[in-house]
């Protein structure tokens, strides 16, 4: 343990930063299993999250984990991770954006259908206050 | 308004409706509502989620009332009226600012000149022979640039493309009340442009604007330029709705 503390810091070269990304990680991957359960989050994003946490976690502590593809790609460990939160973040921002843009879709569907209900229950009850028959509607 | 279209009115009034989008707009509404009456149509009032008493004072001015939950935006207004329109048998709705800016009395003159010319879509032009309007530099520049789109998908000369005041005749009413642009621009520009590639027939015709008669213009020089920027952005990347042709007759393809 005293080792792998030990590499994690000289990985990092800084105990402050080292400590911060294992506590943002961890309590990213908590928050998001603790809103997945309680049923705030749906498992896409959860997942999303989780995938974010988990490469900021293996790039800032267990860098060596990643060293061979990040070394691949011409990138240290912590660039390599960070790429990868960066792009799990701009993934989830774009699914984001379509979601949203269908809720106002479906917002706009569902406030136009109150509108012409609305409409059409006044017209039946001044129908029915006149007592005539049924008309347009 | 002529005499010659106050007898084409007056023969097919009971299948027009003067759809009236209206946001906070409870000072004006009632007189265009009164001023729609004096010219014998009915009108339906789109109230789009506004905070002030605008559907109160549109139901005892004695127009129907759609009364959205939230604000649409005058897009999603338009769509709700038109859907109302078409589910209620109209097959020409006239589209009339609740500000007061468009004058009722016109609209004999934009129902003959729709006739006359067997369009889908007629626009009452305020620059065509620039009755009452004025605008900044910018304004009129953006004006320009989306006129000159406008009237290449119209294939007909299209000066004020942004005008609120209009008539829709089916086909293409139930192509709006499927579906309606509610994207920047898109209520107005937008719909004449995709109306126009779709090959509906869309025709312009002269109106007189009046001052607003309530509500705050946006037209000092940085709205202007916003307006202006946008506008060009809207013309580069437009990414409107495609309407059917299947419903445009051959012949006026």
């Amino acid at each position: 343990m005293e080792a792998r503390l030990s590499m994690m810091l000289c990985f990092l070269g800084n105990p402050v930063l080292a400590v911060s990304v294992l506590a943002f990680s961890l309590t990213l991957a908590v928050l998001s299993v603790a809103l997945l359960r309680r049923g705030d989050l749906t498992m896409r994003y959860a997942l999303g999250w989780i995938f974010v946490a988990t490469c900021v976690f293996l790039g800032g502590v267990f860098g060596e984990l990643v060293e061979p593809i990040a070394s691949a790609l011409s990138l240290s460990p912590r660039e390599f991770a960070m790429t990868a939160a960066g792009c799990a973040l701009l993934a989830i921002g774009v699914q984001l954006s379509i979601t949203v843009s269908g809720l106002i879709g479906q917002d706009r569907e569902l406030a136009e259908s109150i509108a012409l209900l609305h409409a059409r229950i006044e017209l039946i009850e001044s129908i029915e206050e006149r007592g005539d028959g049924p008309s347009e509607c | 308004m002529s005499s010659a279209a106050a007898r084409g009115l007056a023969a097919v009034t009971s299948k027009k409706v003067v759809l009236i989008p209206a946001f906070n707009e409870q000072a004006t509404v009632e007189s265009v509502i009164s001023e729609v009456a004096q010219m014998g149509l009915p009108a339906v009032v789109v109230d789009d989620g506004s905070s002030d008493r605008t559907a109160v004072v549109a139901r005892r001015a004695g127009a129907t009332v759609l009364q959205l939950p939230i604000n649409l935006g005058v897009g999603g207004a338009l769509r709700c009226g038109f859907r109302w329109a078409v589910a209620n048998g109209y097959s020409t709705v006239i589209q009339c600012d609740a500000d007061g800016q468009h004058d009722p009395r016109e609209i004999g003159d934009l129902i003959t000149a729709a006739s006359e010319a067997g369009a889908h879509l007629t626009v009452g032009s305020r620059f065509l022979e620039r009755k009452g309007f004025d605008s900044t530099a910018f304004r009129r520049l953006a004006m320009r640039q989306l006129a000159r789109t406008a009237s290449r998908s119209a294939r007909a000369p299209i000066t004020d493309p942004t005008s609120g005041f209009r008539v829709i005749r089916e086909p293409l009413l139930s192509q709006f009340a499927e579906e309606y642009p509610t994207h920047y621009l898109g209520d107005t520009f937008g719909a004449l442009y995709d109306s126009g590639r779709a090959g509906f027939i869309v025709r312009e015709t002269a109106v007189r604007m009046r001052e607003r008669a309530g509500g705050t213009p946006s037209a000092n020089t940085l709205a202007s330029l916003r307006y202006l920027l946008r506008a060009f952005l809207t013309v580069a990347l437009r990414s409107g709705h495609r309407y059917s042709r299947e419903d445009v007759p051959t012949a006026e393809k």
